[in-house]
């Protein structure tokens, strides 16, 4: 149902920083919006003596501060910590309180590496891509890998395939898919694993696999018109115009051009990749 | 201490001159100077005057008389000097603080002996709009005199004339009350009008400046002819085609019989009064409103010529229900009113916003859209929304999408509209 919701509270000077994202928190409305989002990410530490303080003398809600406060000394439970963080705004309903709660109780019955795979999963949901790599990686190693089930393993090797691919590492993101595809049927783990082959340009490699993991012809050209389709799309928005630009400098014999150009654009490509990179710390 | 105290009393400070007005015995208003029997000679001129060794003070008529002799050092326009005051003497040693209540005193010292020496239990000051920056000095003054704020209240001339006439028996106040007042620089008209239809009853002041067509100083001058040509094109004006139950006339340019005959002439259906000592007695009818209030008194609300007469709420979802959430509240100076709010608009581009205008039984619902509001369903789109007030009548609302936070940036977009309310 639709709604206008006035806000409250003042807007913090200092903002509260959630553990697991590291979003800055001005408002009491983007930190309920935040608890709820990073539902599993939430512990001890985020719902404690720093929320207090945030919620007192930034936000200015001293009252619900002060039963906050009560709540963290009495070392109450976080459900009951959350419930009053939540009930200082009006962005949710009472019911929507109750069903985030009930939500909030299943996250903390996880066990510890299904939750290091949540927070890796939020990571790689918001860009944040080498951070989520390092999580998921911790998570391969953990010698509890065992307690996860075959398609959360399989979701964790998938998605280091989608991160490697991401990075430009064709060969090892194949490998990551092989690896979830082992531990679950998904055709979309399937999918992956072959556009990192043909990225590859191991076109035999590509041709046998796909004849064997496919089940039929259909799906191998429905898979060989999408890739068409992305080339096509790219070729029409422009993206090759440098390289017919070098292809013409090249045939008109105009070396000095041409070095320039190149310089150019590889210049253009490090700063996009550095600032991939960077985006991703 | 308090049962000595049963004076209620109003005081007029305008153009120059004070006035008094009590409650008597009978429970009715009384002009009166404290200086003279005379009937009718109740204005007190705003003058002091002093000996060179600052032995004998001399206010009012007295002063004046004295003006021009030996020795006698003088000073009058009390009210601009206040205005004005920078804590420099400007007579004998006094700042003009000093002086307004060297002035008081003496004026409320005859006073006290003339009533017999009852002590002030409440006493309200009317001053006119242009004079409030003297309200602080006044304050002062008598707080000097051990009248304070517990016992002391100002008002403008525009309340101490609804006071009046909401003292007066309902015939005269049962349609809409006109006032004209002529200074020697202005005529103004005030017109109030009564919200009935809720309770308490609101008093809404509207206020014409007529001053192009006549002036006192044109009465002053001798141009009758004119004057009444003028004050003929302002009753046009302001009168034609509305329902108004009584007329008073006051002001030093009403003194003297010149417009008589109009006023006759307006007397069809209708009161006609005319008189000096209105806002005396209107702040007098305050001060007993205030400070000694009858059983049965009826409330009013007093809405000045530049206080809304209309309050605008937002619909809003706050603490868990849904309520009117005031953005612009009635008697409020338009220029003052108006806040600012944010909310979340979710799955929604549509603000409600009620106006009520006490005036009228029903409210008004006006929709503002925000058109190309960007649309997401996970409850981050969120608003700035700004009132402005161009006049009492005329509401410019602003509304501007401000992010949230950093989750979703801001479109820095923005959305106007202009409510006539």
């Amino acid at each position: 149902m639709s709604r206008v919701i006035l806000c409250s509270g003042k807007r913090a000077v200092v903002p509260f920083v959630m553990k697991a994202s590291g979003r800055k928190v001005y408002t009491v409305e983007e930190l309920c919006y935040c608890l709820r989002d990073e539902l599993e990410t939430l512990d001890e530490k985020t719902l404690g003596k720093e929320l207090v303080e945030f919620m007192d003398f930034q936000l200015g809600l001293e009252e619900r501060a002060a039963v906050l406060k009560k709540l963290v000394n009495e070392q109450s439970d976080l459900k009951s910590r959350l419930v009053v963080v939540l009930c200082s705004s009006d962005l949710f309903t009472a019911p929507e309180i109750s069903e985030i709660c009930d939500e909030f109780e299943r996250s903390l019955m996880m066990t510890p590496l299904l939750r290091a795979k949540r927070i890796a999963d939020r990571h790689l949901f918001e860009g944040r891509n080498k951070v989520a790599l390092y999580e998921y990686r911790d998570i391969l190693s953990d010698e509890r890998i065992g307690e996860l089930t075959d398609t959360d393993l399989s979701a964790v090797l998938h998605n280091c395939g989608v991160i490697r691919m991401r990075l430009g590492y064709p060969e090892e993101a194949a490998s990551l898919f092989l690896r979830a595809y082992a531990h679950n049927d998904e055709k979309e783990t399937v999918r992956c694993y072959l556009l990192a082959l043909k990225l590859l340009g191991d076109e035999e490699r590509y041709i046998k696999e796909a004849m064997r993991l496919f089940d039929s012809g259909d799906m191998l050209k429905e898979l060989e018109d999408e890739i068409d389709n992305v080339l096509e799309r790219f070729e029409h928005s422009g993206g090759l115009d440098c390289v017919e630009r070098l292809k013409a400098l090249a045939e008109d014999n105009r070396p000095g051009e041409f070095d320039r150009l190149t310089h150019e654009i590889i210049g253009e490509l490090k700063a996009s990749y550095r600032s991939e990179l960077e985006s991703d710390e | 201490m308090d049962e000595e105290r049963t004076l209620i009393l109003g005081m007029d400070l305008c153009d120059g001159a004070l006035q008094l007005a009590y409650l008597d015995d009978r429970g009715e208003m009384i002009s009166v100077s404290p200086f003279t029997n005379d009937v009718g000679k109740y204005r007190i001129p705003m003058i002091v005057c002093t000996d060179r060794q600052y032995k004998e003070w001399y206010c009012g008529q007295d002063a004046r008389n004295m003006k021009g002799r030996e020795g006698i050092v003088y000073c009058d326009d009390l009210i601009e000097r206040a205005k004005d005051d920078d804590g420099e003497p400007v007579l004998g040693g006094l700042t003009p603080t000093a002086l307004f209540t060297q002035f008081f005193r003496i004026v409320l010292t005859s006073l006290r002996e003339k009533t017999g020496g009852r002590m002030i239990k409440g006493l309200t000051v009317c001053i006119k709009k242009e004079d409030e920056a003297a309200q602080p000095v006044i304050r002062a003054a008598f707080s000097q005199l051990g009248i304070d704020s517990d016992r002391l209240l100002i008002i403008t001339h525009p309340e101490s004339f609804v006071n009046y006439v909401i003292s007066q028996n309902k015939d005269i106040w049962i349609n809409d009350v006109g006032l004209f007042y002529m200074s020697m620089d202005a005529l103004d008209y005030y017109r109030l009008t009564f919200g009935r239809k809720q309770s308490p009853v609101c008093v809404v002041t509207e206020k014409t400046n007529l001053s192009s067509l006549v002036t006192g100083r044109m009465i002053a001058n001798g141009d009758i002819t004119n004057a009444v040509v003028g004050f003929k094109d302002a009753i046009s004006k302001v009168l034609t085609k509305q329902m108004v139950s009584a007329l008073y006339f006051t002001g030093p340019g009403f003194e003297s019989a010149w417009a008589d005959d109009i006023l006759k002439s307006l007397c069809n259906g209708r009161r006609i009064f005319r008189g000096q000592n209105l806002f005396v007695k209107g702040a007098g009818f305050k001060s007993r409103r205030q400070f000694s209030p009858g059983e049965d008194e009826e409330d009013f609300v007093y809405i000045a010529p530049d206080e809304l007469k209309s309050s605008i709420s937002l619909r809003a979802y706050k603490d868990g229900g849904y309520e009117e959430v005031v953005l612009a509240d009635i008697s409020t100076p338009y220029t003052k009113a108006g806040k600012d709010v944010e909310v979340i608009m979710d799955e929604t581009n549509e603000l409600d916003l009620i106006v009520h205008n006490v005036l009228k039984k029903d409210f008004v619902c006006a929709i503002m859209t925000l058109d190309n509001l960007e649309e997401r369903n996970d409850r981050s789109v969120k608003v700035r929304i700004t009132l402005q007030f161009v006049d009492r009548d005329t509401c410019m609302i602003t509304v501007r999408d401000v992010g949230f936070g950093e989750i979703r940036e801001t479109s820095y977009r923005i959305w106007e509209q202009i409510l006539k309310i």
